[in-house]
């Protein structure tokens, strides 16, 4: 009996020690949010003292803003330079990626507001505007003329909403920015011509990962790969079929959407195949943007639709010098847009011309002539120039022909902090080289344009996100052989739908009809 | 004048172990303060919750939101994901710590065993975005071990990760080789209180290594076994958010989907708070309701409770 309740006591002991070890445990990972919080509220104060200070005359404005980050170092040469020419003093909060609109909803949400706002999504864009906390730039114009004069009569018209306003500044990129194209060496080496048809590319595909173009003995060479999102990646062969998915297109002056039309199952029946027969990189499910990017440098790809920098030497992004210098002989050539059976084949999908950043300037803002004055700098052709390529004679050199060239490595570029703070950047090709500027215009001729861009419906914001989720999964789906098209596309089609499509799909038109 | 009694009695005894409720403030305030506060924020379920009008200004809606929340065509997807893979967790996770703690306590070579036990909690210090990036390598059909294993066996390789069939498994997998090492620490302080007087005793009466595991060693722990099954019963429906958050990819989004990731994709990064609030709201009332009857058997059992 007292070996009994000795032992339960140890036991309670024991019990205890877990107790206090489960709790030890929950206590760190709590204490790391306190801290972040912690970190957080300091950061918020900064800032709102910030915010109450009355700039006088003659000293430099203050203003808060919330960033995109591209590792921006607030004692960058480069935003010194920027708060010197526009007398400003900046207190830059940043964020990146898919945490960066959920970090400025808790910063607004706290009643934290910033002078100025950065975010990605239209559907962001339409909450805040309805919320009526951003500035109408279009009132403001007068007092940011070089802003204005930044971006065409056309863009402006996308950017307004349906209340007439303009509420943001678009930050964008090349129009279009993907390129059907092929290994000129591997198709030279494996006596191939550049694809014309949706049959022929099949031919050149099956070669470029099956016939050992590196040479090496290993099955080690794709077609091409992706990043686990469907988009950009497959447009060459849907293109070749007719549709683009996840993109909206006009058929007999209806506006529908590419993912659902039946085109689409003859190119993901095709794209099935091509995924069985090892064409596709197994990996593009779980690769990242990253991990696809290196493996496009590496040269593990032969015959696919990817970015066009690689046809540009002068590139800061970096994917004609890594290449090389990974594979010597390594060439591209572009490809046409492929004939597909019978239909008309489209072109790459356009960027939309909303940009695919946006600014804007608070409505409560206590400095907004300042940040009128910072961004119309910025937007200005001497602030563009100077966020894109830093100083003449010190970044960059102009040679005769115009051609803008780098004189600074990239690291010590990044270093000062050029092309991070793009609050009004508008893209740039002078540095482009002419064989690059040669590709531009090649992949723009062909492109699809989109005729619902720059329609802003709540529907949107409504379903958006959910149906572009929702057609990725399924799409990979089929295309990895987990569902059997034939049997189940048609049932896709009803679910998506139901899932909000067709209320999306009449809203658009409701809207497009109305513009017209 | 009993209640009195009652009182000073009670204020002596305060005022007896004061300095031992001095110490049990902190911990007090923390709950109260980090805890038990934040819940007042629960009310964004039932309303409309607008971050521009604010909490106080945004208008009641009722059980709306809830009826929206049940009657979405995600809901049933999530409950069942995040049901299926905490219930292969708990099967096949939870008598690995229990069986490598018995096997770390027979090893009689001290160096040894402690050596192994310490490589085996070692990777519960490993953060998950560090093995998502090694598993990612490992399992690689074109460069990883995985790969050539297949190979070697004559199968096409094929991405692992990538498969529907085999993504949960993973998960499992991975989650018991993070942290059966870890979970073995409890078991083997409660094997250092067992009697060693009962296995001396045991062995006089004839009784082999195996009887005395069972008759003895597994009775001796059984209270920490069961009050560890409490607890992760408990926690049954958080399934762990950031193994599945990093390794999940598009093609298993919807079998792998739980209440942890739908509700930060949602909720925080969609900005969906009401939504989420309800379904996180319903998530803690089933955990809650499940840590009790838990507690509740295991009393009925005869075995020492958690409240």
């Amino acid at each position: 009996m007292v070996l009994k309740t000795k032992m339960l006591w140890r036991f309670k002991f024991v019990v205890v020690a877990a107790l206090i070890m489960v709790w030890l445990g929950g206590c760190s990972g709590e204490e790391n949010t306190k801290n972040n919080q912690g970190a957080q509220s300091n950061q918020s104060g900064e800032q709102n003292n910030h915010g109450d200070n009355v700039a006088t005359t003659g000293e430099p404005d203050e203003l808060t803003i919330y960033a995109y980050n591209d590792g921006i170092g607030l004692n960058d040469g480069a935003i010194k330079y920027i708060e010197e020419k526009t007398n400003t003093k900046l207190n830059i909060t940043t964020g990146i990626g898919e945490e960066m609109e959920s970090k400025l909803n808790v910063m607004l949400a706290s009643g934290d507001i910033p002078d100025i706002i950065q975010y990605q999504t239209d559907e962001t864009e339409l909450k805040y505007a309805g919320s009526g906390i951003l500035l109408p730039l279009n009132e403001y114009f007068d007092k940011a003329p070089q802003l204005e004069a930044s971006r065409s009569e056309e863009v402006w018209q996308a950017m307004t909403h349906a209340d007439g306003n303009i509420y943001t500044v678009g930050i964008q990129t090349p129009s279009v920015h993907f390129v059907t194209m092929y290994r000129k060496d591997w198709l030279d080496k494996l006596k191939l011509e550049v694809p014309t048809t949706i049959d022929e590319y099949y031919a050149v595909a099956d070669a470029v990962s099956n016939g050992d173009p590196d040479g090496n003995g290993k099955k080690d060479t794709y077609a091409f790969g992706a990043s686990g999102e469907l988009g950009r990646y497959f447009d060459h062969v849907f293109g070749a079929f007719g549709v683009l998915p996840d993109y909206w297109m006009e058929r007999d002056g209806r506006i529908v959407n590419g993912t659902v039309q039946p085109e689409a199952k003859e190119a993901l029946l095709f794209l099935n195949k091509m995924y069985e027969n090892g064409l596709i990189d197994p990996e593009f499910i779980t690769d990242d943007g990253n991990r696809n990017k290196n493996k496009f440098k590496a040269g593990v790809y032969g015959a696919q639709a990817n970015f066009i920098w690689v046809f540009d030497s002068n590139n800061l992004n970096n994917y004609y010098t890594p290449f090389k210098e990974a594979n010597p002989n390594g060439e591209w050539i572009e490809g046409p847009v492929l004939k597909g059976p019978g239909t008309e084949s489209v072109g790459m999908r356009m960027l939309s011309q909303r940009g695919w950043l946006k600014t804007s300037i608070t409505k409560d803002s206590k400095n907004i002539d300042a940040a009128l004055r910072l961004l119309d700098w910025l937007a200005s052709e001497e602030g563009n120039r100077f966020v894109n390529y830093g100083l003449e004679g010190e970044h960059y050199q102009v040679d005769e022909k115009g051609i803008i060239k780098k004189t600074v490595e990239v690291e010590e570029a990044k270093k000062y902090g050029i092309d991070k703070f793009v609050l009004a950047k508008s893209v740039s090709f002078d540095t482009a080289t002419p064989r690059f500027l040669e590709v531009k215009d090649f992949t723009e001729k062909n492109a699809l344009s989109e005729p619902a861009d720059g329609i802003l419906v709540p529907e949107i914001g409504k379903f958006g996100k959910d149906l572009k989720a929702y057609t990725n999964t399924e799409y990979l789906k089929m295309i990895v052989g987990e569902m059997d098209i034939d049997k189940e596309f048609d049932k896709f089609v009803q679910e998506w739908n139901d899932r909000g499509g067709k209320e999306f799909t009449d809203a658009l038109n409701a809207a497009y009809q109305e513009r017209k | 004048m009993q209640l009195q009694v009652k009182m000073t009695k009670m204020l002596q005894l305060l005022l007896r172990d004061k300095n031992l409720y001095f110490m049990l403030l902190p911990g007090l305030v923390y709950f109260i303060v980090f805890r038990y506060f934040p819940m007042a924020g629960l009310i964004i379920a039932f309303k409309d919750y607008d971050i521009f009008k604010g909490i106080q200004d945004s208008p009641w809606v009722g059980l709306d939101i809830f009826r929206e929340v049940f009657s979405s065509s995600d809901f049933k997807d999530i409950l069942f994901n995040t049901l299926l893979i905490s219930f292969y967790k708990l099967i096949f996770g939870f008598p690995v710590p229990i069986l490598l703690a018995l096997l770390l306590n027979e090893i009689r070579f001290r160096f040894f065993q402690r050596l192994s036990q310490t490589i085996l909690y070692l990777p519960h210090f490993i953060s998950w975005v560090v093995i998502g990036g090694i598993m990612l390598t490992l399992l690689s059909p074109n460069y990883g071990i995985a790969g050539d294993i297949m190979r070697l066996f004559g199968v096409e390789p094929f991405n692992l990760l990538g498969s529907r069939d085999y993504f949960r498994s993973i998960l499992v997998v991975s989650d018991i080789w993070r942290n059966a090492g870890w979970g073995t620490i409890i078991y083997l302080a409660a094997l250092t209180q067992v009697d060693p007087t009962l296995y001396e005793a045991a062995v006089v009466d004839g009784a082999n290594k195996w009887k005395q595991t069972w008759h003895i060693t597994l009775p001796s722990i059984a209270p920490v076994i069961i009050l560890l099954l409490i607890l992760d019963i408990g926690r049954i429906m958080n399934v762990g958010f950031e193994q599945i958050l990093i390794l999940q990819n598009p093609l298993v989004r919807d079998i792998s989907d739980v209440f942890e990731t739908y509700v930060y994709r949602v909720g925080i990064q969609r900005g969906e708070y009401s939504f989420t609030a309800a379904l996180d709201f319903f998530k803690s009332v089933v955990s809650a309701v499940l840590i009790i009857s838990a507690h509740r058997i295991s009393k009925r059992l005869g075995q020492e409770g958690l409240l």
